[in-house]
C-alpha cells in the first residue's frame, strides 16, 4: 500500500488591501471602456469586442486589399523612356527588362489596362494583391543592383513620381 | 562627312502584355515578333494605322480574374484594331492573335491583310 503524504500548507496572512483591490480593477476596467466606445463594446458575457462600425471599416479595407493588383512596368525593349526621378533629365536609358514603375490599381477600376503602356513601350506584370507592398517596393527601389549601377542612383523607379 | 540615319519603321504593330512574371520569357520574346511585323507592314499597303495586341498571360487558376478584361474590336474612324485576350494553357499568344484577326476580317474586311501578314510572317500558311 502506498501512503500519500500530504504537506500541510498554512494559509497565507491576510492582504489588508485585498478587499478593495476589485474596485481599482472594476474602475479601470470603465475607464477603458468609455474611453474605447468608439472601437470597442463588451458583449454579455463581459468579452470585449469590435463595435459593428469598426467591423464595416475593417472588412471594407479588406475587400479593398483583395481587390487591388500590384504591379510593375518594365522597359520593352532597350531605349529611353521618360524619368520623373532623375535629377537634371527627363528621360532615361533603360535595358529590356529594367524597372520602370511600381503601381497598384484596384480590380474593376475603369480604364485599368488601357494602351496607354503599351504605347510607352512598357509591359505589364502582375505582382501580387495588396497595396501596403507598392510603398515597400519604392522605396527599396533604390537598393535594387540595377539602380545601384548607376551614378547617381535614383531614389525611386523613373515612372515613380511619388514615394506614395 | 555625312552620317545615315536609319528610322526605325512606323509601330503600326503594338504589342504588350498583362502577364504573370511566370510569363516574361514569352512576353519579351514577342517584341521580337512585334519588330518583325513592324518592318514587314512597311511594304504592305492600305494597312490599318494601328494594331494593338495585348496578351493576357496568367496561370489557369487566376484566368477566370481576367475574363471581362477581354477585347477584340475594330474602329474604323481611326483605323484602329485592338485585342486584348486571355491566352489559355498551352496555346500560343500569336494563335490567339491569329484567331482574333481571322473573326475581325470576316466582320471589317480592312483588317483581312493585317491577318495574311501575320500568318505569313511569323505563323505560316498553316497558321501554327
Amino acid at each position: 500500500m502506498v501512503k500519500k503524504t500530504v504537506k500541510f500548507q498554512p494559509h497565507p496572512p491576510p492582504d489588508p488591501g485585498r478587499n478593495y483591490r476589485w474596485l481599482g480593477w472594476a474602475l479601470g476596467l470603465l475607464l477603458v471602456a468609455a474611453a474605447a466606445k468608439e472601437y470597442l463594446r463588451y458583449n454579455a458575457l463581459g468579452e470585449a469586442e469590435l463595435t459593428p462600425q469598426r467591423v464595416a471599416k475593417l472588412l471594407r479595407e479588406l475587400d479593398e486589399l483583395d481587390d487591388a493588383e500590384q504591379y510593375v512596368l518594365l522597359a520593352a525593349k532597350p531605349g529611353h523612356y521618360p524619368c520623373f526621378s532623375c535629377t537634371g533629365k527627363s528621360s532615361i536609358f533603360l535595358h529590356q527588362g529594367q524597372v520602370w514603375k511600381y503601381g497598384v490599381t484596384r480590380k474593376g477600376e475603369r480604364g485599368r489596362y488601357g494602351n496607354w503602356h503599351v504605347d510607352q513601350g512598357l509591359l505589364y506584370f502582375i505582382e501580387y494583391t495588396g497595396p501596403l507592398q507598392e510603398k515597400l517596393k519604392i522605396y527599396n527601389y533604390a537598393l535594387l543592383p540595377e539602380n545601384l549601377a548607376r551614378t547617381p542612383p535614383l531614389i525611386r523607379p523613373p515612372g515613380n513620381k511619388q514615394d506614395n | 562627312m555625312s552620317e545615315k540615319t536609319t528610322l526605325p519603321p512606323p509601330r503600326r504593330f503594338r504589342f504588350g502584355a498583362i502577364a504573370h512574371p511566370s510569363y516574361q520569357a514569352q512576353a519579351f520574346e514577342l517584341m521580337e515578333v512585334e519588330d518583325r511585323l513592324n518592318a514587314a507592314a512597311q511594304r504592305a499597303a492600305d494597312f490599318p494605322q494601328s494594331i494593338y495586341f495585348i496578351p493576357i498571360l496568367v496561370p489557369a487558376e487566376l484566368a477566370p480574374g481576367y475574363a471581362d478584361e477581354e477585347e477584340t474590336s475594330y474602329t474604323e474612324a481611326e483605323q484602329q484594331v485592338f485585342i486584348r485576350q486571355l491566352v489559355p494553357a498551352g496555346t500560343g499568344a500569336l494563335t490567339v492573335l491569329r484567331t482574333a484577326l481571322a473573326d475581325l476580317g470576316e466582320r471589317y474586311p480592312a483588317v483581312a491583310p493585317v491577318r495574311a501578314l501575320v500568318v505569313r510572317e511569323v505563323l505560316g500558311e498553316d497558321g501554327r
